[in-house]
Parts: structure tokens; sequence; C-alpha cells
């Protein structure tokens, strides 16, 4: 069995979680440079704001209706994402990080047999107390069954937020309600040419000979196919959607101590990210390295330490995110540890949410700056010299198009909450 | 976030190490004192606020002191947690005996009576408290 976490509204519920003020307020978040929406709380949605769309046509109306609104924050939802991946990975011995809101875990690796009920409300109510944030839960076979039993979970406020399939005569009958276009992977495109040929829920699918989906789409839908009847086929760390991430890690094969050794893992899994990144035609400006001890040798001391570093720029250079990835080591390693894994995560991609709808007509300005902003955060990096501007002027700026920018609430200690 | 790792060692002995003489108690090498050890015992539950007022000063916590406080730790009687009331968090000491109140230890202690607040929202435990002079 396998179960999928997926935080509900993440981005609004951490916003939330230093502003009980705000506890029943619409909330949404702006992309970089405030353009467009990229998330909104469940109050939000009720008021019918939609997903990417452009903050000036909303902005007006929204505000008058009490609506709450801030930039992306990208720092914080990251350590409040790190959080609940901890809180799970001490839950269940193996977790796939699908995103930073998502993650799957392989209920297959417990020793025991647990009460699958029991399980999904201890994880529901930890990460709702311990970190802050509400999550929505779907157990099923498979990780395409899962998935869409979170969808459920989330959307239906009859089953508290937990949904688990396991019986097939329950999943049969769950199959038969759910359209086509729910599932995992099945866009707009690929739900047409299915009704075209009599297919409308997911059961359909799964009655279709899978030699006529092997001739007529592709291997992908086939493997959904597979799944949705209980045969799990998407190992971990398959990726199926379009990347909001990239993530790259490995165990050593022994244990490591050395800060050298490290930062030669880190520095190869910074490269080959970069080389992802490029191939997806991305540029991201986040970047956190994690460091781990074994979790599953008890004899050790155990340790995990991550950090994230935001670039001024959005880069795919190779060479500022192997200087990003370690300097952050540098800040987080401790000597007296064995380190068992190491890896890099890549986030906050800029050309996911239309990064140049504010520059129609300052276009080139907007260019020579890019090139400008990338050559100093290369400079910075490489401590030649820090390359700053007379006055900071543009810098200036160029940050206050993030000026409803909520406090780094953890990870910067001038911006810790107040409380009297 | 914080981890055991986030924290830089106070007692560094870097510069001992790079003297050039072997130092005789290479043997005897232990890890530094770790104050995140000391003070955070589950970091993905725990957070930092800053606490501004003198209500809090007879418990021990100054202005602008730094509260460090677990949400995953249920409170006991006399316990200093957080809560939230009406939409604005609160640090003071919480009372679970036949009444719920949260109180301070000052002379002009007001007291919050738990079951009159309509919007009352615990958070988490205080479990230190740090004092910068």
């Amino acid at each position: 069995m396998f179960a999928l976490i997926d935080c509900n509204s993440f981005y609004a519920s951490c916003e939330k979680i230093f502003r009980p003020d705000l506890k029943d307020r619409p909330i949404v978040i702006l992309s970089n440079n405030d353009g467009c929406v990229i998330a909104r709380s469940s109050e939000a949605k009720k008021m019918g704001v939609s997903m990417t769309q452009p903050w000036y046509q909303v902005k007006d109306q929204y505000l008058s209706k009490g609506g709450v609104v801030f930039s992306s924050n990208y720092e914080f939802y990251a350590d409040i994402s790190n959080r609940v991946m901890n809180v799970l990975s001490d839950l269940c011995p193996e977790i796939d990080i699908y995103s930073i809101d998502e993650a799957f875990l392989d209920l297959r690796s417990f020793k025991k047999n647990i009460d699958l009920v029991n399980f999904s409300y201890d994880c529901k109510r930890k990460i709702r107390e311990w970190v802050g944030v509400p999550v929505s839960i779907g157990i099923a076979p498979t990780k395409t069954l899962a998935k869409l039993a979170n969808k459920v979970a989330k959307d239906d406020p009859r089953f508290d937020g937990v949904v688990i399939l396991s019986e097939p005569r329950v999943i049969r009958h769950f199959l038969k309600s759910m359209p086509v276009e729910k599932i995992w992977g099945i866009g707009k495109r690929l739900t047409a040419r299915l009704e075209n040929i009599g297919v409308k829920s997911a059961h359909d699918l799964t009655q279709i000979d899978s030699r006529l989906i092997g001739d007529n789409f592709n291997v992908v839908l086939e493997r959904t196919v597979r799944e949705l009847k209980g045969q799990s086929c998407i190992t971990l760390h398959d990726f199926m959607e379009p990347k909001k991430q990239i993530m790259v890690s490995r165990s050593f094969g022994r244990s490591i101590r050395s800060k050298n050794l490290l930062s030669e893992a880190i520095s190869f899994h910074a490269s080959r990210a970069a080389e992802k990144l490029r191939y997806e035609k991305q540029k991201c400006r986040l970047i956190t390295t994690f460091i781990r001890s074994n979790r599953f040798n008890t004899k050790v001391k155990q340790v995990y330490a991550s950090r994230s570093l935001e670039l001024v720029h959005p880069t795919d250079d190779t060479r500022i995110i192997i200087k990003s990835a370690n300097r952050i080591l540098e800040q987080i390693f401790a000597n007296g540890y064995q380190y068992a894994k190491a890896g890099i995560l890549l986030s906050d991609f800029t050309d996911s949410y239309g990064y140049q709808m504010s520059l129609f007509d300052k276009k080139r300005d907007e260019e020579s700056a890019s090139k400008l902003m990338e050559t100093i955060d290369y400079i910075n990096l490489m401590e030649i010299a820090k390359v700053g501007f007379g006055n900071q002027g543009y810098r200036n700026t160029w940050k206050m198009k993030r000026e409803i920018k909520s406090q780094r609430y953890t990870t910067k200690i001038d911006e810790i909450p107040i409380i009297k | 976030m914080f981890s055991n790792k986030d924290y830089k060692d106070p007692f560094s002995h870097k510069k001992l190490k790079n003297s050039g003489f072997p130092s005789p108690a290479n043997d005897y090498v232990e890890n530094p004192i770790n104050i995140n050890d000391l003070l955070i015992k589950r970091a993905s539950a725990t957070f930092l606020m800053r606490f501004k007022g003198d209500e809090m000063i007879f418990s021990g916590i100054r202005n602008n002191a730094i509260l460090i406080i677990d949400r995953s730790l249920k409170p006991t009687n006399g316990n200093i947690v957080v809560a939230s009331i009406n939409g604005e968090f609160l640090c003071r000491k919480i009372l679970l005996g036949s009444k719920k109140a949260l109180v301070t230890n000052c002379p002009n202690n007001k007291i919050l009576d738990i079951d009159k607040i309509i919007n009352f929202e615990f958070l988490g435990v205080v479990t230190s408290s740090i004092n910068r002079y």
C-alpha cells in the first residue's frame, strides 16, 4: 500500500501559521514579481480567484472583499516543507518526496501490519499540531490510486481528509464514479481522445484491452491503466508531471565523515541537477543542500541538516549552483557525524509562472539587467569580491517587486514572530 | 530549520588545529557542547519567537527574550505556553486546575479565563527562553 500525503493549499497554509488573525480569511500568493496568482487558500478559491490568474485582473475586487495577498516567500515555504517531510520520515521508513507539499509513503516498508486508519489520523494530527499545516491523506495499493484517493479526501469534506482504498470492491465502485480527467497524468488532450472511444470514467479505462492502449496511446497510459487495476508499477522517484523542482541525491556506499568528500559528492549532484535544469529549460532561484546520517542504523548518532539559499537572479549556471550548494554545506556541516546521504534540490523555477508578464515594455532593460545580476551572483559566489551597486538603488527596486512578502519567520533571527 | 548541525559550535578548536603542533590531546577529542542539542528536542516542531514586554519578567522572561517553543508538547499545569487569543499570540503561564486560565507571576497579574475566550488556540510549550545581555 502507498499513502500520498498532500498539504492543503500549502503556501497559504504556511502564511497562516504565524498569523492567527488570518485564520478564516482568503489568502492568495503571487508569483515572483507579483505577476499572477500561484496559490489560494480555500476561502480565496470560494471567492472565484483562479490559479495563474494575472493579479491586476482580480486585485481591486479581491481586496475590496477583504482578501489578503502575499508575495511568495520561498525560504519560508521550503523550511516548513522540510519540517513536514521530517515528521513524515520519522513516521514511515520509506518516503518519496514528490514536490514541496506532497510525499508518497511506501507502507510496505513497515515490518508489521499497521492499522491504516490510526496511522493516517496520527500523521494528520502530528503535522497539523507540530508544524501547523493541514494535510489530506490518500491510501491505496498503487500510487495512481493513492493520488486519486487523496484528491477525494481533499475535495469531499465528508471524508475528513482521509480516504483509504483497500477492498477491490470499494476500489471498483470508486473508479466508476471517477471521471477520467481526474487521473494522475491524464491531461485535457488525452481525456478528449479517450472520450472519443467511449472512455468516461476511470473504471471504463480499466476495461479496455491493453493491446489497444499499447497500439493507440503510449506506455505511460498503459502503466496508468495497470496502476488503476491495482498493479503497482510506478516505482519510487518516478515523476510524471512537468517538474517544479529537481532533486538529485544518493546514499554513500559507506558513510563518510569528511567535509571534503561530502563537498565532492554535493558538487557532483549539483552539476547533475544543473544539467537536468537546463534540459527542462528552467532556471531556479532556490538551492537546497541536505546531508544526513543513516536513519536505520540506530548505533550511530543521528543527524539531518538542510538549508536553502536564494539567489538574486534565477540561474541554470552549473558553476553558480555548485558554489551555492557548497556554501550551504559550509554552514550545515559538523564534525563527528557519519553521513550516509547527501543531496541537492533546485526549486522556485521562473519559467513555470509566466515570469515575463510584467516585462513587455522593458524587455531589453530587463535582459541586460538579467545578465548583470547573473554576473553579480557569480562574482559574489566566487568570493573574489563583494560586488554591489553604489547605493544599492537598482537592487532595491528589483527587490521591491516582492513588496508584500511575509517575514522569513523560521530562517532569519531578525524576522521571527513577535509575541506579547 | 533547526537541526543539530545548523549550529556552529562556539568553542571551535580550529585555531589549535592549524597551529602545526599535533595536539597531545587528540586521542581524547570529543564533540564540543552543542547548544542546539541542549535546547531543541524535536527540531521539526520547534519555533522561535521574540517576547516583548514586562509581563513575564517574574518568570524569568525579559523584554526581547527569544522563546523556544515546542509544538509537539502537551501543556501541563504551570507550564509557560504560547496560545493565540482572538487572533493574537500571547505567552503566559497556564493553569489547568479546576479553572483553566492564563496568568503571569506579576503583582498586577490579569487572569485570562480560557473558557471565556471564544477564539482560543493552544500553540505550544515554551521550553526555554534566551535573554541576551
